[in-house]
């Protein structure tokens, strides 16, 4: 039964994050969570790590994300961006689609600790071009597209651990991602790797804490496009919560930050972000 | 009947042929200059905020005197991301000040291409504007500049 709530807890906390465990959800089982997330930030970090004041970016994102057990140790999760709003204080919004990711999960070790691999394809079913008129300059546009264009692809190896019959578990994990091209432009392939550790308060709440770090590896790019995420890196930290309703339904909130703990942020715009969902799973 | 047909085509096609030599449109592009340029001052452009920002700068008079900003053929900036600015400055930096009428910076207009581009000026550049802006004005950030000297 832990390892059930577990695997909720998981799911409930992974989707913004793209947090990852080392369990797989059981056979026929489904998970589906539906998130709201918004942020806006005036602190741009540039290439060269140094912060600038800009303009303020916002965003707003609906995401749906799906789990399926298919075996009981394969499992395929999607997760798909259903709208994302994007502007700048002094420009108009738009809004698009985002980039769709596959994820194929196989349960390698299970036992005290579970060991996952995933292959996830990211698809670019998003707009890569999105331009933003400015509200000032009837000449000046941005390009604020909800897709970056490229097909790239994640790899993922994860561990878990549970404390029972304390009701707290850990996870590490540790994913290579291999970017193409985006009109002949080569991105950066990206390292991400995370730690997370979750505990149930008085049995009623599961909350959770959690440090990743996203870097690129290779050539420095030629040139900055905060939203391709080319040459970004991060050090990202989160304080998240979920309650249960009943047997199927919960609801989830977070609260995510940046720091320049172990990677220097670049290419990238910081600011606490904040996101609610709803989650229902069900079981054979 | 056909040789009237015949001589009807050949007067027609030498009449248009005529018409075509000595209508020819000459379109004049109002960018560039003309007869030659001559600068009066020269500059290079440095990057700024991780662009590909570079080549060089100058300013200076056509032949009839009127004023362009000429941008050197290996002139490159970051266009993916939107609409760049260009702007004369007073300094380095991108001092807005609406309020006063932006005493410090003079707009020439949009960058749309890298490479070697030309434009005109509608009237000479006041000795104190010692600076050129590549700005990116929906984020708000510069791309890079140039000191003219």
């Amino acid at each position: 039964m832990f390892k059930y709530l577990l695997v909720f807890v998981l799911s409930v906390f992974s989707t913004a994050l793209s947090a990852q465990s080392g369990w797989t959800r059981d056979k026929h089982d489904i998970f589906l969570k539906l998130d709201f997330q918004t942020y806006q930030s005036d602190k741009y970090h540039n290439l060269d790590g140094d912060v600038v004041k800009t303009n303020t970016f916002r965003q707003q994102a609906v995401l749906l994300y799906g789990e399926y057990g298919i075996t009981g140790r394969f499992a395929v999760n999607v997760s798909l961006p259903l709208v994302k709003i994007q502007s700048f204080n002094i420009s108009e919004k738009v809004a698009g689609i985002g980039d769709a990711k596959v994820e194929f999960k196989y349960a390698l070790l299970k036992g005290k600790f579970p060991l996952a691999i995933s292959i996830t394809p990211e698809i670019p079913t998003g707009p890569s071009k999105l331009l933003s008129q400015n509200l000032i300059n009837s000449f000046d546009k941005i390009n604020l597209p909800t897709g970056d264009g490229e097909f790239n692809l994640w790899t993922t190896l994860a561990v878990s651990h549970s404390f029972y019959p304390k009701p707290a578990y850990a996870s590490a994990y540790v994913s290579f991602n291999k970017r193409t091209k985006y009109q002949g432009q080569a991105f950066q392939d990206q390292i991400q790797a995370g730690a997370e550790f979750g505990y149930k308060i008085k049995n009623k709440v599961w909350v959770n804490a959690k440090v990743f770090s996203l870097f690129g590896v290779g050539a420095k790019p030629g040139f900055a496009d905060f939203i391709r995420a080319n040459g970004t890196s991060f050090t990202a930290c989160s304080l998240a919560a979920l309650w249960e309703l009943g047997k199927h339904w919960g609801i989830s909130a977070q609260y995510f930050n940046y720091t320049d703990l172990f990677f220097k942020s670049k290419n990238v715009y910081t600011s606490g972000q904040i996101s609610l969902g709803v989650t229902y799973q069900r079981k054979r | 009947m056909k040789k009237i047909l015949f001589a009807t085509a050949v007067v027609a096609m030498s009449f248009l042929s005529a018409c075509s030599k000595k209508g020819d449109t000459v379109t004049i592009d109002s960018s560039k200059p003309d007869g030659a340029f001559t600068a009066a001052k020269t500059g290079t452009f440095t990057a700024q905020n991780g662009t590909p920002t570079a080549g060089t700068l100058e300013l200076g008079t056509d032949s009839k005197g009127t004023p362009f900003l000429h941008f050197s053929p290996n002139f490159t900036t970051q266009l993916a991301t939107g609409t760049v600015s260009i702007y004369f400055s007073t300094s380095m930096n991108f001092v807005a000040s609406p309020g006063t009428g932006n005493p410090d910076l003079k707009l020439v207009g949009p960058v749309t291409k890298n490479g070697e581009a030309y434009f005109k000026l509608g009237a000479a550049i006041p000795a104190n504007f010692t600076h050129v802006i590549l700005w990116c004005g929906t984020a708000s950030i510069p791309f890079g500049n140039g000191k003219l000297n």
